[in-house]
């Protein structure tokens, strides 16, 4: 199971996605555990996940997270995915992000 | 044009969401914001209490509140204790949060930071605990935990033996910095007549004040928030700029409707939260409606998604989906519809049509617009602003949506065919 934060600039338009992504992932055979944060609260709540998602209009924090937490990866959602709420197509980066890693 | 556009957004990416990194991730920036949102749930309670206490009507209610001042002035305790000493808090908050940033101990660092600001704000009489502190209080905090930090680096400290439990080392660690700071503050303060408070409370907030309660610094904002989404980023550092404004202005108004005095301030933060951002930022709610009934399926399924988020401001999924961002098309109306409401705005407000706002921070971003036009005005005529600025918004989008349609339907065509 793996665990996957989001961060956004409230926490609250991110936690829209979490559930499309969670669904996705039992579709598609890859149990994730998906959890919305404030980009505030990177330090916290990111030390302890497998992948930190950054939403689009939050992307300029993208070098600092990866200072931050450097052994994590972290991956800007594109625009179009979060703007359509699409789980599958983000599922997918993140699957393919994880597989490249191992 | 489009080629115009897509060199702006380009040039956008490549300086501008550097700086703006930069910036967030400044150490006394964050420590300021964060503080600051940590007085957020005090302040919406303090703004609740003086909801309450303040309410006009129905005149059985005015009445019973004439007749009943004990109960109403244990009301207003909470409002007393929050927004008019906030600068107490807002203090501690920046002691904890850049002791934080630096690995220093959290609550002596808060706790510092506290003592250094009352001495500066001369004490609990000193009427300097409210918004126009804050400036003085921000000071206090950074000073005491650099001069913490500086103490631990060069171990100018007092050790305890480690047998010593780390939560009470901890208070001998910071007694030698808050010595230091409160001996420095009180020679600057109090023997050389530097009154850093006064200089501080006099000069510089009626400059952010006058800064932040002015039509152009509206329309910048506005203009500038909305040219932050066209790139796709979001403009939270705008926000965090004119935020200490914001706070001054409310706390003004706040006190002018607790005294019943004439609301002084317009331009404070609802001001564009509520009556401008309607449906999320760019104002999106009624082309999010209209939407419904577009001849694309995959704007109307769009709208579908979006809508429920929509009615709390929160509009990423159009923003982005349709989307706004990046799209020349559809961020000439965003601006330009915006922009003729901070006029209408500035009008009603400025008239007296709609009564001024006395309890801004009553009036939270993401509560539907109507309600929170409400709670910040206590009136009806502010609601009717609302939707009539929800309309403008609307009227102007309509025609640039009907391009985005024309090309997403003949996308769809296609596909189908």
């Amino acid at each position: 199971m793996k665990k996957i934060v989001l961060f956004c600039s409230s926490g609250m338009s991110s936690s829209l996605m979490p559930q499309k992504i969670v669904d996705a992932g039992k579709a598609q055979g890859f149990p994730c555990e998906v959890k919305a944060y404030d980009i505030a609260k990177i330090n916290d709540c990111g030390k302890d996940a497998d992948m930190i998602l950054l939403a689009p209009q939050v992307r300029f924090m993208a070098e600092e997270v990866r200072e931050k937490l450097p052994g994590i990866p972290c991956l800007v959602i594109d625009m179009m995915d979060y703007g359509t709420m699409n789980g599958q197509r983000v599922l997918k980066k993140i699957a393919d992000e994880l597989n490249k890693k191992n | 044009m489009n080629d115009l556009m897509n060199k702006l957004a380009a040039a956008m990416e490549k300086y501008l969401a550097p700086v703006m990194s930069k910036m967030a991730s400044n150490r006394y920036f964050s420590a300021i914001r964060d503080a600051l949102a940590a007085t957020t749930g005090l302040t919406v309670f303090g703004s609740l209490c003086l909801l309450v206490a303040t309410f006009p009507f129905p005149q059985a209610y005015v009445d019973w509140r004439t007749a009943n001042p004990d109960i109403i002035n244990a009301i207003r305790v909470p409002f007393a204790m929050t927004v008019s000493i906030i600068s107490i808090y807002v203090a501690f908050g920046i002691g904890y949060y850049l002791s934080k940033h630096y690995g220093l101990n959290t609550l002596t660092g808060g706790v510092g930071a506290l003592f250094t600001f009352l001495i500066m704000a001369k004490g609990l009489d000193g009427g300097s605990l409210g918004a126009a502190g804050m400036f003085t209080a921000i000071l206090a905090g950074i000073l005491s935990v650099e001069i913490s930090r500086l103490c631990i680096e060069k171990n100018i400290v007092i050790k305890l033996p480690e047998q010593v439990p780390p939560n009470i080392a901890g208070g001998f660690t910071a007694l030698i910095p808050n010595v230091l700071t409160g001996i420095l503050v009180v020679i600057i303060v109090y023997f050389l007549g530097f009154d850093v408070n006064a200089i501080l409370t006099n000069v510089l907030t009626p400059l952010v004040t006058a800064g932040g309660d002015s039509v152009i610094t509206a329309l910048i904002y506005v203009i500038g928030a909305t040219l932050f989404w066209f790139g796709g980023l979001h403009p939270s550092i705008l926000a965090t700029i004119l935020t200490p404004a914001w706070t001054l202005m409310a706390e003004e108004n706040m006190a002018a409707l607790a005294a019943g005095t004439a609301i002084p301030h317009i331009f404070v933060r609802p001001f564009f939260f509520t009556f401008i951002f309607i449906g999320g930022q760019c104002g999106t709610l009624m082309l999010n409606l209209v939407m419904f009934r577009s001849k694309s399926k995959t704007h109307r399924d769009l709208a579908k998604l979006a809508l429920p988020a929509g009615i709390f401001n929160i509009n990423e999924p159009i923003l982005f989906g349709l989307p706004i961002v990046l799209n020349p098309v559809l961020i000439v109306p965003a601006l330009i519809g915006q922009v003729i409401c901070v006029f209408t705005t500035w009008f009603a407000f400025g008239t007296g049509l709609v009564p001024g706002m006395g309890n801004p921070t009553a009036a939270l971003w993401n509560l539907p617009v109507p309600l929170a036009a409400f709670l910040c005005t206590n009136s009806w005529q502010a609601i009717v602003l609302t939707v009539v600025n929800m309309i403008i918004q609307g009227i102007i989008y309509i025609p640039f949506y009907r391009i985005a349609e024309k090309q997403m339907v003949e996308i769809e065509t296609g596909e189908a065919a």
